[in-house]
């Protein structure tokens, strides 16, 4: 079982040059913003996909807001309001559109259990064949 | 010049699926080849070698070796009609 | 030329209701002549469907634009070896490739289950051919690819510039081959249980058919993740774009099938579960075909929205609405199975398995829809996007890759509670360790490291098996190690080559776990000849160059990449490699094709997109760093490997 152990070890180790650091400044948060905003006249890809003149120019916003100091719920809903909530990539988390999350968490739970059950319904509990 | 291509195709086809209807003789060579069911043996074997192999791993034990052995000849006698 | 593409068209159409027909009565007039000619005439409308995609490949490649569709997309400039797949450019190919597909596989299929399971073959071929009627109806009367132009020009408008990737040659062919194949397992359940001949004599070719559609649409999908990283210049390679969805689902439950299907062939339980899986993935197929030409989501792939959604949304509904009936009316046959034999046994860990892997699809569709569905509702349009994804879908994935860990281990019929604490114990020790190694060194993101601990957890599991299995022949049968080892994998391919594969999903994972949570990128603007300093790597730009050729203006921009060779600062670095970005620009599309430098290592990305030139000597470049992105595609190879060994015939006898 060394050897397993020595091998795992070196297959860890891979993981110890991650030692970069992530930027928490205004940059960071800038391409946390662009992942999170769709370009209104491309299909389906956000600002920072996109490369037409308009997400150029939403991202260049973004920054301006970032300078100003305006955090970064405040800069979304800074877009929501001028664009409609489909700007977002994610869809609110309140309201209506919160069935989006609360359908798969209520679902699949009630549904894992069902298949618990069905497993002891239709378990042997002796052998018998 | 298409069109007649076309047409000619078309014939071929019909020709071939005359065949069966109308040829007796090829009717019956393909009703005989049927009956020869190729049996469920390679399958059954597949698998059997795949248990024994578990066994040479050590990954089954002796007792459990047996019972699936049993099972899946037993599964695979009632498929071979 | 183009008449006579359409009227194979319309011959093999022809063949194909002839089959339906002729099978029909032969079953129930019990004429045989007219039951094989019927079946004869399924295997014409191949020979018959390749000519028209020859004829059509031919009118590309001699540039015959009197055809709309070559008109559409291709042009003299294209590269030659482009117009030889321009075909799956547009919507009326791809319907004529996936045709003749389908027809290849109906062929193969019923010449095989021919000898296996005679008695079910004409209701087979029912099915099959009222599939194909449908893809040959469609482009008969409303999607031809052989319709002609209606103006006279001397040249084509060409073919998307984002298309001219060696991608073009493999993804779109797979992809659409895996997805129209499923028809194939579904035709043969679906025609077994109306023939009243249910038997498991079909089994093992629906098993080696499934395996194969499974590598096609997995490797398919890879290779579009590849594609996107490499053409579309946003480091990405996965968006959960509708389109991208729409493959994945079938996949996801393709997995979960071939999973049960080793129960069933094993141990012949879940014969009615598989069914069901069968016709999921069938039916997720067509909602595909339906999603990529209705137009009712957006996406960057979708041909035109169009009538045709109507009709592929109306035949998706009918592939549910008609199996159901059937497996109502049938499903009693099914039901005399054995029974699970305890909860701690391989069985029950593939029912996890596949709740897990159906779970996922659920999410992934319920997200592909929820726009519609609050359209529905009058609310405002909403995007469901990546975030959404990875915050659900996330979790059930890491569940899943515990899983992996746990079910190889668990034995057939009934566990212990004792040796399977025994198995997992030294996995489980390394999976700490490494999880404490990571809270260490990667303390900011607990997720990660818990992702990477089940990654290790999982790899530890397959070496622990590897190592117990040769060890023990080693013991047993005074084999040499190498030996031993082959003779191991080589004795259950199935179980071994699942391991292959698994291992490749452990590199995906590696990945995507690297990828998502410690990308970092950042827009900034180069000087000509002045170092920028990104994490250990400088930036060097060296020059920007203009090309113009016929049908697009390059810019081209060209790096010197220098690294840090220690941790320590700048003074130590040394020049590693050039790279070369480019940005070109298609005014008859409208379009910016934009191709990044990429320097790869087996750590990480380095990837350098120039997004606006901004002078001859300033340019503005989006940069990243993906770490462990190049384990996603050697992860491909491993993938296919694993497959394949898994599907070897043996030709050894008992």
């Amino acid at each position: 079982m060394s050897h397993l152990k020595i091998t795992s070890l070196s297959f860890m180790m891979f993981f110890t040059i991650f030692c970069n650091n992530q930027l928490n400044d205004n940059e960071s948060r800038a391409q946390y913003l662009f992942d999170n905003l769709m370009c209104p006249v491309c299909d389906g890809q956000t600002i920072s996909e996109s490369q037409s003149q308009l997400s150029k120019n939403m991202r260049d916003i973004v920054r301006i807001k970032l300078d100003e100091g305006l955090t970064n719920e405040e800069i979304l809903q800074y877009f929501q309001s001028k664009y409609g909530t489909s700007i977002l990539s994610n869809p609110p988390k309140s309201g209506f559109y919160f069935t989006v999350w609360l359908v798969p968490i209520i679902v699949l739970p009630i549904i894992f259990l069902g298949l618990l059950f069905l497993i002891k319904t239709f378990t042997n509990t002796q052998k018998d064949y | 010049m298409y069109i007649f291509i076309g047409t000619i195709i078309g014939i071929i086809c019909l020709l071939i699926l005359a065949i069966p209807i109308f040829n007796k003789k090829i009717l019956e060579k393909e009703i005989e080849q049927q009956i020869f069911l190729s049996k469920n043996k390679s399958t059954r074997n597949n698998i059997l070698n795949e248990v024994r192999s578990d066994y040479e791993a050590g990954y089954i034990s002796d007792e459990k070796f047996n019972e699936l052995n049993l099972e899946i000849n037993e599964e695979y006698e009632n498929d071979d009609s | 030329m183009a008449l006579l593409g359409t009227l194979c068209i319309t011959i093999s159409f022809i063949l194909s209701l002839y089959s339906i027909l002729g099978s029909l009565i032969s079953i129930n007039l019990k004429t045989e002549g007219l039951k094989i000619s019927a079946r004869w005439s399924s295997y014409l409308t191949f020979p018959v469907i390749s000519i028209g995609i020859f004829l059509l490949v031919y009118s590309f490649v001699t540039h015959d634009f009197s055809i709309k569709y070559v008109y559409n997309h291709s042009n003299l400039l294209m590269e030659p070896i482009y117009t030889w797949v321009a075909i799956y450019a547009g919507n009326e190919g791809s319907l004529l490739y996936i045709s003749t597909v389908i027809s290849l596989g109906s062929l193969l299929s019923i010449k095989s289950l021919q000898k296996k399971i005679p008695e079910s073959v004409p209701h087979i071929t029912i099915i099959m051919m009222g599939i194909l009627s449908f893809f040959l109806g469609v482009m008969l009367f409303l999607a031809d690819p052989f319709s002609l132009l209606e103006f006279q020009v001397q040249d084509g408008r060409g073919i998307n510039p984002l298309l001219k990737h060696p991608g073009m040659f493999t993804h779109p062919p797979l992809l659409m081959a895996g997805l129209a194949t499923i028809s194939i397992p579904f035709a043969i359940t679906t025609g077994m249980l109306i023939s009243g001949n249910y038997t498991d004599k079909g089994t093992e070719f629906i098993r080696v058919t499934t395996l194969i559609i499974w590598l096609m649409l997995g490797i398919g999908l890879l290779l579009g993740s590849w594609w996107a990283y490499t053409i579309l210049g946003w480091g990405g390679y996965w968006a959960w774009d509708p389109i991208e969805n729409v493959g994945l689902m079938p996949w996801l439950v393709l997995t979960a099938l071939i999973h049960s299907l080793i129960v069933q062939r094993r141990r012949g339980m879940f014969r009615l579960w598989n069914l069901v899986l069968i016709n999921i993935a069938f039916v997720l197929s067509q909602f595909g075909m339906f999603i990529n030409r209705g137009g009712p989501v957006v996406s960057v792939h979708s041909f035109a929205a169009s009538t045709l959604g109507y009709i592929f949304l109306t035949f998706m509904i009918l592939s549910i609405i008609f199996p159901l009936i059937i497996f109502l009316w049938k499903y009693s046959e099914l039901l005399n199975s054995r029974k699970i034999d305890s909860f701690l046994s391989k069985e029950s860990s593939f029912l996890i398995n596949n709740f897990l892997l159906l779970a996922i699809t659920f999410v992934t569709l319920w997200g592909l829809v929820f726009p519609l569905f609050s359209e529905l509702f009058g609310k405002e349009p909403v995007t469901v996007g990546t975030p959404y994804y990875n915050s659900v879908n996330g979790p059930l994935l890491l569940i899943l890759i515990l899983l992996m860990s746990i079910g190889p281990i668990l034995p057939w019929k009934e566990g212990s509670t004792k040796s399977f604490i025994r198995s997992i114990k030294f996995p489980f020790a390394t999976s700490v360790f490494c999880m404490i190694i990571c809270l260490v060194f990667l303390s900011n993101n607990f997720l990660a490291v818990l992702a990477f601990s089940s990654v290790s957890l999982v790899f530890a599991t397959i070496l622990q098996e590897w190592i117990i299995g040769t060890r023990n022949r080693i013991k047993h049968f005074k084999e040499n190690i190498i030996i031993a080892f082959i003779k191991l994998l080589n004795g259950n391919r199935t179980k071994h080559g699942g391991y292959i594969v698994h291992l490749s999903i452990l590199m995906l994972a590696m990945g995507i776990i690297g990828t998502n949570f410690y990308q970092i990128k950042a827009d900034h603007v180069l000087l000509k000849n002045k170092l920028f300093n990104f994490q250990n790597y400088q930036i060097e730009l060296t020059s920007i160059e203009t090309k113009n050729f016929a049908d697009r203006i390059e810019r081209v921009a060209k790096f010197n990449i220098y690294k840090n060779q220690s941790s320590e600062q700048t003074n130590n670095s040394k020049k590693i490699t050039e790279l070369e970005g480019s940005n070109a620009l298609y005014p008859s599309f409208n379009m910016a094709s934009v191709r990044a430098g990429i320097h790869s290592t087996i750590i990480e990305d380095l990837y350098i997109v120039p997004s606006e030139f901004l002078g001859d000597d300033k340019l503005l470049i989006r940069i990243s760093i993906n770490p462990f992105i190049s384990w996603l595609w050697f992860a491909g190879p491993i993938f296919f490997l694993g497959a394949i060994f898994t599907l070897w015939p043996r030709t050894e006898k008992h």
